[in-house]
């Protein structure tokens, strides 16, 4: 086409143009005439033939955009009545609970819940269905908090812990807005990670427990437990509003009150939720009813509040030899052992008098009663000497090897303390396989191992290391495994360990001593005499602090004060 | 009075009717051509290697081949070869033997794809005489269309279209009933898993679906309009016959509560129903969007008939028409007139 045709045919058309303006209705009637030469020279047939085509192409796509137009708000209202009438949200919590309560029971201070254990199962077709109504509500409203929640909970009930995690995790974040029961979830959840020892931040924890305990069905467990971390960071009045708040939807809560006040010392909240208590279980005793908690609590509230011989009353009442109340047995026993630790006194200055035959009465209630032996291994350090039947007792548990970690403990340190070496040893190790990581165990059995005549310095240096791993900065093992190098006479080695020791506490003295010994071993005279002026130096600063009594040489193993 | 000239009218009055034998093309325009096509194949041999490994590729680029051998068939072939052209060519070539260099240097071997359609843009465009240059022109880009094809997917085009797939089969599925989820790029049916949606790779894939649109509009000469109408139509027609065989999927499932698995003869249905539908859609568009024939035209006010005809075009068919011997004989004048 050259650009002459295209300016020409260009000149027709700005004429062709100009007759719409001259001649209008002639250009209405090329119109018509176009039209109707559009029509006659169709292929009708050929149209009519593959009109069918366009039409079943065109009914799909209208479907479709009745899909798209259609409201909203009324699907999410149909998934949503749908969804909760196959499954309720309770339901799924029942059975979020069911699948979890195993884990729930094993978590510290958290009693056993007095639910049903079973009957919250939902079948594999339910829980597939009431997902997919929960994803496609979701699908459409992605902040419904409700379609969230139930997901969480079906997640978690199908074991798909890492998705659980996630939605409750933005629930309990507040992304749908505030959601208690979310909160509630991930508390417990974080609960049970670190019952298992995963890290976990408390304040998170206690962030979830606080908005969990604004729901009216949480877990009264979870305000226990609440109340208890509040109780640990100090935040008295707060731990008691929640145990009060726990008790307006479980009035058997008023004894865990009563347990809060007794800690906390406060009398009066003591009487007060004691008194409740006391109402609450005392019309069940000796009726058909009556369980063996309710004996147990009623007689805790009165040990708490001080009326041991009231309380062991109680326990006597709904007790026989061959009860099998293993419970109440226990406790009986131990209000006995308490009302036998009342009548400890002191009558000079460090000789001490006690009612033996109470202790011997906890005993007879229940031999089993590990607590016993750890009391009549005390008696050494009170320097009461044990009756016949007490030694009998304390033999019986050593030999059954249901003595307490403690109870040899105490017997080592009081065997120790009156020179007998071996017999302090054997108490430690005894102690050591009752409680394998005790720290002070390992520390004096390792350092009586290496000052023996015949130093077993293979297995004192066993156990230092076994200690090193469980403590890595604990001076005091650092010292004693220096003292055991010198031993061993490898002097460079304990001086590498006493100058970490002093590191971690550089008041220790004895400590400081010993690195003057080895420096004059390796003939590191100059650092000795410098160490020396430390020591002097130090000597004088803590004589000015009567308070802080510089660890002396002899009581370096930690020897716990006596009762 | 001017008068339309009608199609038949001026190809029965042109002196000597153009034949649609081939002329012959001088050698050494034919070497060039052959040369520069060897090389654009040797330079994107890689990029063939790969990508027709897939199903519907192989397809694809049959359903083009075929088109554009259909289309070169259909086409007139009038006149020898006229050095004018030879300017047009040496762009053409020089061009194709740029992307050639270019995909060498770069390394990536979809370019030179490029230099394959652009010489047979050439080589239609040299030979051509009694058609538009934009049929040239239409053949090469067809020929281009692999390259796009696998430019688009690298853009994540195909996935895209997976999205709009899943969404309308949610939607089907969900005005009929039937229980269904969107996740990710699938769409989870309450007794069955559909997890496949191909948009490349399997038979039944969006490419096939274009490869036919391709092969419809080159077959049948389609203008623009009519032509963009069957390549929107392909992909629409793909969506359409998936969706509803996911929905009819969902429903047996329902139904029976046994899981259904995607298989051969439901890729081989849609495949066989998608190439039933895209023909009569083709088809029916190009029926409606046929130009008006000059007979039609008044030719005091053609305007508009020729903006319609300038906006479908008009298929420059040149085809010998068998000329019909008419002794119209005697005039024979009635009585009346006779004796006037």
């Amino acid at each position: 086409m050259s650009i002459s045709t295209l300016f020409g045919d260009a000149r027709w058309i700005v004429r062709e143009a100009f007759k719409s303006f001259l001649n209008p209705i002639g250009v209405l009637g090329g119109v018509l005439d176009i039209a109707r030469g559009w029509k006659f020279s169709r292929n009708w047939v050929a149209f009519w033939i593959n009109l069918p085509a366009i039409v079943l192409l065109a009914s799909v796509y209208i479907i479709f955009a009745f899909f798209v137009f259609s409201r909203r708000d009324s699907q999410i209202q149909r998934f949503s009545v749908e969804s909760e009438t196959r499954c309720t949200t309770k339901s799924l919590e029942n059975a979020y609970h069911q699948s979890r309560e195993e884990e729930f029971t094993k978590l510290p201070g958290f009693p056993v819940s007095t639910a049903p254990k079973s009957g919250f199962e939902i079948s594999d077709l339910t829980r597939r269905y009431v997902e997919l109504l929960g994803k496609r509500i979701v699908a459409i409203d992605p902040t419904n908090q409700l379609a969230h929640y139930r997901l969480g909970l079906i997640y978690s009930i199908s074991g798909k812990s890492d998705e659980a995690m996630e939605e409750m995790a933005d629930l309990a974040a507040g992304k749908y807005g505030e959601s208690p029961p979310a909160n509630a979830w991930m508390a417990k959840e974080r609960l049970i990670a670190k019952a298992k020892g995963k890290e976990v931040a408390i304040k998170d924890l206690l962030e979830n427990l606080e908005l969990a305990g604004k729901w009216k069905d949480t877990d009264y467990r979870l305000m226990l437990v609440y109340s208890s971390l509040l109780e640990q960071s100090n935040d008295i009045p707060k731990a008691i509003e929640t145990v009060k708040k726990a008790v307006l939807i479980k009035p058997e809560l008023n004894l865990d009150l009563a347990r809060l006040y007794a800690r906390i010392g406060n009398e009066e909240g003591l009487r007060e939720a004691a008194f409740f208590v006391e109402e609450y279980y005392a019309p069940k005793l000796n009726t058909p009813q009556e369980v063996e908690s309710d004996r147990l609590a009623v007689a805790e509230a009165r040990r708490l509040t001080g009326r041991l011989e009231r309380a062991e009353e109680v326990l006597s009442e709904g007790f026989s030899p061959t009860s099998t109340r293993v419970q109440i047995r226990r406790s009986l026993s131990e209000v006995q052992r308490a009302l036998y630790n009342k009548s400890i006194r002191e009558i000079a200055k460090g000789f001490y008098t006690a009612d033996l035959s109470l202790l011997e009465k906890a005993a007879e209630t229940d031999p089993a009663n590990s607590n016993i032996s750890g009391d009549i291994a005390r008696l050494l350090p009170l320097k009461i000497k044990p009756t016949k039947k007490l030694l009998e007792v304390l033999k019986k548990q050593d030999e059954d090897g249901i003595t307490s970690a403690t109870a040899h403990m105490i017997l080592a340190e009081g065997y120790y303390a009156l020179g007998k070496t071996k017999e302090a040893m054997k108490h430690w190790e005894r102690g050591l396989t009752k409680e394998p990581g005790n720290l002070i165990a390992i520390n004096n059995l390792a350092l009586c191992l290496a000052k023996q005549p015949k130093p077993e310095l293979d297995r004192a240096f066993e156990l230092l290391n076994r200690a090193i791993t469980l403590a890595p900065n604990n001076p005091e093992i650092l010292d004693s495994l220096g003292e055991t190098l010198m031993i061993a006479n490898r002097p460079k080695e304990a001086i590498n360990k006493f100058e970490m020791a002093i590191r971690q506490d550089n008041r220790r003295i004895a400590t400081r001593k010993r690195l003057v010994s080895a420096y004059q071993a390796v003939g590191l005279e100059a650092e000795a005499i410098a160490q020396n002026k430390v020591i002097e130096s130090l000597e004088k600063t803590l004589q000015a602090e009567p308070v802080r009594t510089p660890p002396d040489e002899e009581s370096r193993e930690f020897f716990p004060s006596a009762p | 009075m001017k008068r339309a000239v009608t199609v038949s009218e001026s190809t029965l009055s042109d002196e000597g009717a153009p034949s649609p034998a081939l002329e012959r093309f001088p050698v050494w325009v034919e070497v060039v051509n052959w040369v520069l096509v060897l090389a654009g194949v040797w330079a994107s041999w890689p990029f063939w290697t790969s990508w027709l490994s897939e199903p519907d590729h192989m397809f694809f680029l049959v359903c083009v081949i075929a088109g554009v051998g259909i289309a070169l068939a259909r086409g007139a072939w009038q006149g020898p070869f006229r050095n004018q052209r030879l300017v047009g060519l040496i762009c053409l070539w020089s061009l194709a033997a740029v992307f050639i260099a270019l995909g060498l240097l770069t390394g990536l071997p979809s370019v030179p794809v490029f230099a394959l359609g652009l010489v047979l843009m050439a080589w239609v465009f040299g030979r051509v005489a009694g058609e538009h240059f934009a049929f040239a022109v239409s053949l090469g880009l067809v020929l281009l269309s692999p390259a796009v094809f696998d430019w688009i997917g690298n853009q994540g085009g195909f996935e895209t279209l997976q999205m709009a797939l899943v969404s309308m089969t949610s939607g089907l599925a969900e005005t009929f009933g039937q229980s269904n989820i969107r996740e990710g790029f699938s769409v989870v049916f309450g007794q069955g898993i559909a997890d496949r949606f191909p948009t490349s790779g399997t038979l039944d894939s969006v490419g096939s679906f274009l490869g036919i649109g391709l092969f419809l509009i080159l077959a049948g000469r389609r203008n623009l309009v009519p032509a963009l109408f069957t390549l929107v139509a392909s992909v629409l027609v793909w969506l359409a016959v998936h969706a509803c065989s996911w929905t009819l999927i969902a429903w047996l499932a329902s139904r029976d509560g046994n899981w259904i698995e995607w298989n051969l003869v439901w890729t081989l249905g849609v495949l066989g129903v998608g190439i039933l539908l895209l023909t009569s859609v083709d088809h029916f568009v190009a029926t409606l969007f046929d130009p008006i024939p000059f007979e039609f035209v008044n030719v005091d006010f053609p305007l508009f008939a020729l903006i319609w005809n300038w906006v479908c075009g008009l298929p420059t068919l040149v085809v010998r028409m068998p000329l019909r011997e008419t002794d119209f004989g005697p005039m024979e004048m009635d009585d009346e007139v006779n004796s006037r």
